[in-house]
């Protein structure tokens, strides 16, 4: 199993030793400093529906690998419609992130506390253990920083699993 | 923003494809469903500190059982005669925790099935000539039975959230282990926040419903009062609101019966309500006996005390509603005998669960393969699930010690003279073979220790074979 899991990453994940250009777009790609993304957008699952936020600051390092503290949910509640699921689902997560197949597509995995936000009746906390992953595709406009568009999955254990995607866009400085 | 629909979005439509397209619950019939006057019975029972007391003013012990596992799923009847309830006075059995289901009840919004009310009615009526004591149970398990896969029990249909997807009710093999199922299902949070905000007006009608009940049966003397709903969902806060008004259905009908509060079906304990003359009535299943049947031989006073501590804090006395064991748990004996050591050393009351006549071999409780019946299909007890105990019924006084030992046991009372008998049950063959203290006269009348006394003061006696 772990040979699998080293071919295939030594397969698809980009070192940044070995691309310092987009491959999609030929402009110069630095990656390395300080990260920090903002990206909003739309999420939703089988019992919710709203508006997506997802934050990270982090640091990227020069294998190409970024560490991050992710803070993203979905509020539900009074946003599109109609009302059900939880109010706000989301949590605060250490998150890795990896560029795979070119610079500028990177994959997330993240995990920490994750829960809900009853927004009845005042603001009530629902926490629980919570995980998210996804794919980030970047626009290098310059050589550090572009556009992000964004697919994360976010999931919860309250204890009951709440579940919703975001697809959002947003700015990363790489 | 409203014009911005999420569903309009090609890629995240695909998730919300399967909604559900019930309609919302109509309530036009309601305005039919007349309401019965009530004419209260005076309560048997009331709370006082830590205990239950009769109309005399003694201390009374509860032991009961829940009557009856397969009450939960159609025809929602527990007794099929009143034979059924026959033994259990002689195992010293004193208390029924009788379950009501809301979905029999009420099937469609407001149209009420009368003829179970009555059939509960007949229930009460059977326990009373026996003399026994019967709260009633408004219980669910998993909401709904077309809810939790089909696994669950209790409100009707109309009350699962019209946005949520409804099941067949299965309540089979399939369900075995449904509390675990319970535990982590995500649409059992959406449809409990639904019923705490009313967004149906399921809420609404539960609160008619309980009193509608309390209106029929309070004119019953052996009902001691309602529990609120049984192992229910939902945050703290939200289960306070929900309690508190469900409280004050019940006492608009019946303003002197006892209120059995539950915990969270969770364990979680919501802060206590406004009314007086409350029970705290929590319940206990030892996680390794539930998941595994198999206890680790310890816990229990772990797990009670604190719940004892709870009573104290409320003021009130606490009845353990719900305890057992699923027959051919490992060591199933020795752990409902350390629970009922600590009841007893407590003087805690409690209701086991179960007593179900209907078992039967293959079906079992008859809900979600659930096999925790004291008795089998011929009413004898299954092995290592229940046996008598001998305990102090009523108390002329307050109680001080009671301990238990294989061949009998030593209670101490501080006797009051002026409140009459203490009346405690015995085993066959048990007599008083020693007393300390303040003199008592006791003589045995059947399975029943009657001690009367003139001097005020601690009794002490021992009884053994």
């Amino acid at each position: 199993m772990s040979q699998w899991l080293v071919l295939v990453l030594g397969t698809f994940v980009q070192h940044p030793t070995w691309n310092d250009r987009s491959l999609l777009f030929g402009t110069p790609v630095e990656r390395d400093g300080l990260h920090l993304q903002v990206v909003v957008g739309l999420g939703g699952g089988l019992d919710n529906e709203g508006f997506f936020h997802a934050l990270e600051v982090g640091k990227t390092f020069e294998n190409g690998l970024t560490v991050a503290l992710l803070q993203a949910g979905v509020q539900n509640r009074g946003v599109l419609g109609p009302d059900r699921g939880p109010d706000f689902l989301g949590g605060w997560f250490a998150e890795l992130k990896v560029p795979v197949l070119v610079p500028e597509l990177e994959l997330k995995v993240a995990a920490g506390v994750g829960g809900l936000v009853d927004e009845w009746r005042g603001v009530h906390l629902i926490p629980g253990f919570g995980w998210a992953y996804g794919v980030d595709l970047h626009v290098p406009f310059i050589a550090s920083s572009g556009a992000t568009l964004g697919l994360t999955f976010l999931h919860a254990l309250v204890p009951a699993h709440v579940f919703t995607v975001g697809v959002g866009v947003g700015y990363t400085f790489f | 923003m409203r014009v911005l629909r999420f569903r309009h979005l090609a890629l995240l439509s695909l998730l919300t494809a399967c909604q559900p397209t019930r309609s919302p619950p109509s309530f036009a019939a309601c305005q039919n469903a007349v309401d019965e006057p009530s004419t209260p019975a005076p309560a048997p029972l009331h709370t006082d500190g830590a205990f239950f007391k009769d109309q005399a003013g003694r201390v009374v012990l509860l032991r009961g059982v829940n009557v009856a596992g397969n009450a939960k799923v159609p025809p929602f009847r527990a007794l099929r005669s009143a034979a059924d309830l026959d033994p259990l006075p002689g195992w010293g059995l004193n208390t029924l925790r009788l379950l009501f289901t809301w979905e029999a009840f009420e099937p469609q919004p407001c149209a009420y099935d009368e003829d179970y009310l009555s059939s509960i009615e007949q229930q009460v009526s059977w326990a009373e000539a026996r003399g026994l004591y019967v709260f009633v149970d408004f219980h669910q398990d998993g909401y709904s039975r077309f809810s939790l896969g089909g696994c669950g029990e209790g409100f009707p249909e109309w009350a699962v959230l019209s946005s949520l997807a409804t099941h067949a009710p299965d309540n089979g093999p399939r369900c075995d282990g449904w509390g675990v199922k319970l535990t982590f299902d995500g649409p059992n949070l959406d449809v409990w926040r639904g019923f705490h905000r009313d967004t149906e007006g399921a809420r609404t009608r539960y609160l008619a419903m309980v009193g509608r009940v309390a209106a029929r049966l309070s004119k019953h003397a052996n009902v001691i009062g309602y529990e609120l709903i049984n192992e229910p969902w939902g945050q703290t806060w939200e289960l306070h609101d929900l309690f508190e008004d469900v409280g004050a259905a019940l006492r608009a009908q019946d303003p002197n019966r006892m209120l059995f509060v539950p915990a969270h079906a969770l364990g979680l304990v919501a802060p206590r309500v406004s009314f007086e003359n409350i029970v705290h009535a929590p319940h206990y299943y030892d996680n390794g006996v539930y998941l595994s049947k198999a206890w680790a031989k310890g816990g229990v006073g772990v797990a009670l005390e604190p719940m004892r501590q709870v009573s104290v804090t409320w003021g009130s006395p606490m009845l353990l509603g719900e305890f057992g064991a699923n027959e051919g748990s490992k060591d199933e004996a020795a752990y409902l005998e350390a629970i009922s050591t600590w009841l007893d050393a407590h003087f805690v009351s409690a209701t086991q669960w179960n007593y179900t006549p209907g078992w039967d071999p293959v079906a079992k409780d008859g809900f979600d393969a659930e096999d925790y019946s004291i008795v089998d299909d011929h009413l004898a007890l299954r092995s290592g699930l229940f046996v008598p105990r001998p305990y102090p019924q009523k108390t002329a006084g307050l109680p001080v010690t009671f301990a238990r030992s294989a061949s009998g046991f030593t209670y101490s009372w501080n006797h009051d003279p002026t409140l009459g008998a203490t009346e405690v049950f015995v085993l066959d063959g048990q007599q008083v073979v020693s007393q300390s203290g303040v003199p008592v006269d006791c003589v045995r009348a059947g399975s029943v220790l009657s001690c009367t006394g003139a001097t005020a003061g601690v009794a002490t006696i021992t009884v053994s074979r």
